[in-house]
């Protein structure tokens, strides 16, 4: 009987271990803490509603932007105003860099903007910014297919040169 | 026992109204040697009943009832314990992975459509912004 109680424990830590797994990845985890923290303030746009998007009325929307949201699956923007740096840093320290990999990062006097990637088989799954300047932090996830380039492009209005940058930045990544 | 009288304890025996000492009584009669041939049918009826008292369970009996209710090894209390929490766990995966992080903020597609554009924007602006430093 000794033996099946040692049995059950090693089962039990096993169950909840596999529980908080499941929400294991870095953003999952920093939702998770502060979804319900008052200082925050999130966005979530779940696959179901990414669904419904197709039924609206798309006639304004530039077709760069149309074309970018309709690979999305899902988005999820946790923003705050309060202490913005110390929760950049906390957010960083909860990537696993060993999912994700990464793309840009933007350190200076005011701006801290990170850009991270989960890559497979050359399709980027997600796309994830943390962002913090002295007015807010922010934490945006993208997830489906995600075309940098296509990305970069949307505020190419603003920067022209943008996209061959990107390009490149790609490259000395790889 | 006269005649008369047994013809009356037959009529009530198969009306079902004898008693235990009626048919007894029936029984010892019909069990003797002095039955009308008539009876002869009745004689063996009674027998049949005195045989069939007879019967004793055999010993294989309670060997096969023995074996019906000997003790099965059953999962033991930590077995249940197990599946216990592997169905606790697997609930609780399931209701995590719906909660919080995924509820819509807006149900209105239009606004969910807004929001998408406005996060695109400030995303490509950033990663503009990492890739122009000096701008």
């Amino acid at each position: 009987m000794k033996m099946y109680k040692k049995l059950l424990i090693v089962l039990g830590l096993l169950f909840v271990g596999f529980v908080s797994r499941a929400q294991d990845d870095a953003i999952g985890k920093f939702f998770g803490k502060y979804v319900e923290d008052s200082r925050f303030s999130v966005i979530s746009i779940s696959p179901r509603m990414f669904r419904l998007l197709s039924k609206v009325r798309w006639d304004t929307i530039p077709a760069d932007i149309r074309q970018t949201v309709s690979k999305l699956q899902s988005l999820r923007i946790i923003s705050t105003e309060t202490t913005p740096y110390v929760f950049y840093k906390e957010a960083l320290s909860k990537i696993d860099m060993k999912e994700y990999e990464e793309l840009i990062t933007v350190r200076d006097g005011n701006d801290n903007i990170r850009f991270v990637i989960k890559e497979n088989g050359g399709i980027i799954h997600e796309l994830l910014m943390i962002a913090a300047d002295k007015d807010g932090f922010t934490m945006m996830s993208f997830v489906g297919d995600i075309d940098l380039d296509k990305l970069a492009r949307l505020s190419a209005s603003m920067d022209i040169k943008g996209l061959e940058d990107l390009k490149n930045a790609k490259r000395k990544n790889k | 026992m006269e005649r008369e009288q047994v013809v009356q304890l037959l009529e009530k025996y198969w009306q079902a109204e004898t008693t235990v000492e009626e048919e007894k009584m029936l029984a010892e009669y019909f069990r003797g040697a002095d039955v009308p041939l008539e009876w002869e049918s009745y004689r063996d009826i009674f027998s049949f009943y005195a045989q069939e008292a007879e019967v004793k369970p055999g010993k294989e009996l309670e060997e096969r009832i023995m074996e019906r209710v000997r003790p099965r090894p059953r999962l033991g209390a930590a077995w249940w314990g197990a599946a216990a929490v592997i169905v606790l766990g697997l609930g609780l995966s399931l209701y995590q992975r719906d909660k919080p992080t995924m509820k819509d903020t807006y149900s209105d597609p239009q606004q969910a459509l807004a929001a998408v554009q406005k996060a695109l924007l400030i995303a490509s602006k950033n990663m503009n912004k990492g890739l122009h430093p000096l701008k």
